[in-house]
């Protein structure tokens, strides 16, 4: 079985090595190649490859001031496991843009504002260099809390017996992610957990939000905010108006690439998992191509 | 707790190994511990419905002992009718109350009086309810046609009633094969166990692969059948004749495996009815357990075919009808059955329902001829057409779905619901019926190698199998749980 599993390389790569960086950062430990896996008959299979600076990308990153170039900041989204990486969002600017601009993707599946913050105010030098940085934010998800907590126990787990069983032993990894253990851990969670009626408590909506707001604007605080070229990315469609607003009235830049979503007559998700599919990351491209393109003309003006 | 799941593959090991090495002293002991995970398998559904099974093996264990001691016919026939009373009304009850309530309301309205129902129960359908009464019905019924003596040892009979691989979907059982090896220690035998468990690894193959895989399809088709043309619709019902098969024919063969397990061996339910070459001949090797329950205990003791050609045409409708009935409680099992009356009549009336008792397709060759492919093609026609009133969920669905595919007579590339790709799903149905093919002569004997090697590929390919097509979010339970 582990010899079938290998050969047709069923099994997923990732979750890979991890390391936090002098600044606290999680990052992914550099050099390292793969194939990431989903679905039983690989639904999805997608060749990454981690750059010397820790993300999953083609480039290295090299800013100059003789250059133009992108940041592109954000979760799994722009980690972009699910797609080769030499045909990420990032990849796809610089097509659009006929490589006269360089992207950079700092992308890792969890990122929230606080690390894409904590990132930028970290590589001050490297930023600086950089001519627009996109911050790809999900307002449900990357504002709970107001600083980053680097996860040494998930980077440590790479010591553990469990995850060097789990690493290279490909036909347990495999019948892990299809779900063949799920009975087991259905039978632990049965036998711990007595009660099977428990519901979490109602979390007050409202309130929730504008603890959200109050946090990205102690984020902003504690970590600064290049309003001159940093900008939001995100669907419109599923941002809160209390954000929005508030961009509106502090002059924060966003870019909403839900409106080509919602004109797009083909899914522009995976079918597998929730990431953006081959067309949606190519609606997203373009979105933030049309931005740089337009920014640059009114500079030549 | 079902053949498919973890907890029965925690649960079989642990009464395996109890059963060989702790209770193998005595038949009684054996029993104990059969009957007591038996009652624990089946409870692990509801507790509350052991009561039933309890109550219908009291009344079959008393009412047989009643039918041998009178001589009188009419007592013994009397007796006959406590159990078939007691059996088809705790059937009657929990499977058909609320489907004459509501079919007696139907009827009422189109006579122009309307009845605002307030009879209608809420009851659940105990699981193997069909099951378990016609296997205790048939020992009374045995006892009665004096085929059988009855047991006075109850132990054993609760155990034949309650014996937990074939407890909630059959095969249905006659007491003259399981309750005379369950009367009898079992000794343990290596060839009989690894044949048990090849039975199990491809039961359970033809359930996760075939009949979940193929799942998702069916019931996208099903549930949306008048947006597709007649050509999906025709690969929808030919899915589901393959999804039904691979479930109920994968539980049975679990089911033999399993009682293989403890050495009991248990009737053949399926005998490659997709190599049938008329409608008869699937008949004799489709739920073969059921079929051959009607046809003692309805058709022949109503004449069989000794009667005139009418009387024997009345006969045949009354058992496909009634085992359409016996499915379910709904219009559409008994559509299902009267067609199989219809397709199965022109076949007696030329005198070919038994020409292919004995053989198979392909009986002194590797391939099938020419003809027989035609036959087989027409027979599976016939049974995947009658399917549409099988799966259908109203009448009126099913007569939608056929006046769909005559309506919407064209051609349109179907794509998986879920957006994987159709071609491994047609390969794999490929594979499995050119598999099956080969093992056409015996459905007992799957992995039939000489070689260790082959045999140790085979299993290994078929788990692998496995892996690829299984899929968490599909319902995994067994569609003959529901009759």
């Amino acid at each position: 079985m582990e010899i079938l599993v290998r050969m047709f390389h069923l099994y997923n790569d990732v979750p890979l090595l991890l390391f936090i960086d002098e600044y606290d950062i999680q990052k992914t430990e550099p050099g390292q190649r793969g194939f990431s896996v989903t679905g039983n008959r690989r639904q999805n299979f997608a060749e990454f490859n981690i750059n010397s600076f820790g993300y999953n990308s083609y480039r290295e990153f090299t800013p100059s001031a003789d250059k133009i170039e992108v940041a592109l900041i954000g979760d799994s989204y722009i980690e972009g496991f699910n797609q080769h990486y030499y045909d990420s969002t990032g990849k796809k600017i610089e097509v659009i843009l006929n490589n006269e601009v360089e992207v950079y993707e700092y992308g890792r599946g969890g990122y929230d504002m606080a690390d894409q913050l904590h990132i930028i105010n970290s590589y001050k030098e490297q930023f600086e260099l950089i001519d627009y940085i996109f911050i790809y934010m999900k307002f449900k998800n990357d504002l709970r809390r107001t600083k980053i907590k680097p996860d040494h126990d998930l980077v440590n787990l790479k010591h553990t017996f469990k995850f060097q069983i789990k690493r290279y032993i490909r036909v347990l990894k495999y019948a892990n992610a299809i779900g063949l253990f799920d009975g087991f851990r259905d039978i632990r969670s049965r036998l711990t957990q007595g009660n099977h009626n428990y519901k979490a408590p109602e979390v007050d909506k409202k309130k929730l939000e504008l603890k959200y707001m109050e946090n990205f604007k102690s984020l902003v605080k504690t970590y600064g905010f290049d309003k001159e070229k940093t900008i939001f990315l995100f669907d419109k469609r599923k941002t809160n108006k209390l954000f929005l607003d508030h961009c509106d009235e502090m002059g924060y830049k966003y870019l909403d690439f839900g409106e080509s979503f919602e004109k797009a007559t083909r899914p522009t998700d995976l079918i597998y998992d929730r990431h953006w599919n081959n067309l949606g990351r190519t609606l997203v491209a373009t979105v933030i191509a049309n931005y740089v393109k337009e920014q640059e003309a009114l500079k030549g003006k | 707790m079902v053949f498919n799941s973890l907890d029965f593959f925690i649960f079989l090991p642990i009464v395996f190994v109890f059963y060989w090495f702790v209770f193998k002293k005595s038949a009684k002991s054996q029993n104990v511990l059969i009957l007591i995970a038996s009652y624990f398998f089946y409870g692990c559904w509801d507790w509350r419905f052991l009561s039933l099974i309890f109550l219908s093996t009291l009344v079959d264990f008393f009412v047989g002992q009643r039918i041998y001691s009178n001589e009188k016919k009419s007592t013994r026939k009397l007796w006959l009718w406590v159990s078939v009373i007691f059996n088809v009304g705790l059937l009657g009850f929990f499977k058909y109350y609320n489907f004459f309530v509501d079919s007696w309301i139907d009827m009422v309205s189109v006579l122009g009086y309307d009845i605002k129902s307030t009879w209608t129960l809420r009851i659940i359908l105990p699981v193997g309810i069909s099951f378990y009464t016609f296997q205790t019905m048939s020992y009374s019924f045995d006892i009665y046609y004096k085929r059988l003596q009855p047991t006075k040892d109850f132990l054993s009979f609760a155990t034949f009633v309650s014996f937990f691989p074939q407890l909630v979907a059959g095969p249905i059982e006659r007491a003259s094969n399981l309750l005379s090896q369950i009367l009898n220690k079992r000794s343990f035998s290596y060839e009989q166990s690894v044949s048990g468990l090849k039975l199990i690894l491809w039961g359970l193959f033809k359930k996760v692969v075939i009949a979940d895989a193929l799942a998702p399809m069916v019931d996208d088709i099903f549930a949306n059948y008048s947006t597709y043309p007649a050509s999906t619709l025709i690969l929808g019902v030919t899915l589901f004749s393959f999804q039904v098969y691979g479930d109920f024919s994968g539980y049975s063969d679990i089911a033999i495996g399993t009682a293989k397990l403890f050495g009991i061996e248990l009737m053949s339910n399926f005998k490659f009815p997709v190599f049938s070459r008329n409608v008869a001949e699937y008949w004799q090797r489709w739920h073969v357990s059921l079929s051959t329950w009607f046809r003692h205990y309805v058709y022949i003791p109503l004449g069989g075919s000794r009667v005139s050609k009418l009387k024997s045409v009345r006969n045949i409708i009354i058992i496909f009808l009634v085992s359409g009935f016996w499915h379910g409680a709904n219009w559409t099992f008994i559509f299902w059955g009267a067609f199989h009356a219809l397709a199965f009549i022109p076949v007696f009336l030329m005198g070919r329902n038994t020409i292919y008792k004995n053989s198979v397709v392909g009986e002194n060759s590797i391939f099938p001829s020419f003809i027989e492919i035609g036959q087989m093609l027409l027979t599976f026609g016939i049974v995947t057409f009658s399917r549409i009133f099988f799966r259908s969920e109203s009448i009126t669905d099913a007569f939608g779905f056929i006046s769909n595919m005559i309506n919407n007579f064209s051609f349109e590339t179907y794509y998986h619901p879920m957006g994987y790709r159709m071609i491994d799903y047609y390969l794999l149905l490929v594979l499995f019926v050119l598999y099956e093919y080969r093992m056409r002569k015996d459905p007992r004997a799957p992995f039939k190698f000489k070689s260790k090697g082959v045999r140790f590929v085979a299993y290994t390919i078929i788990i692998l199998l496995m892996m690829l097509f299984y899929d968490d979010g599909v319902d995994r339970s067994f569609i003959y749980f529901q009759f």
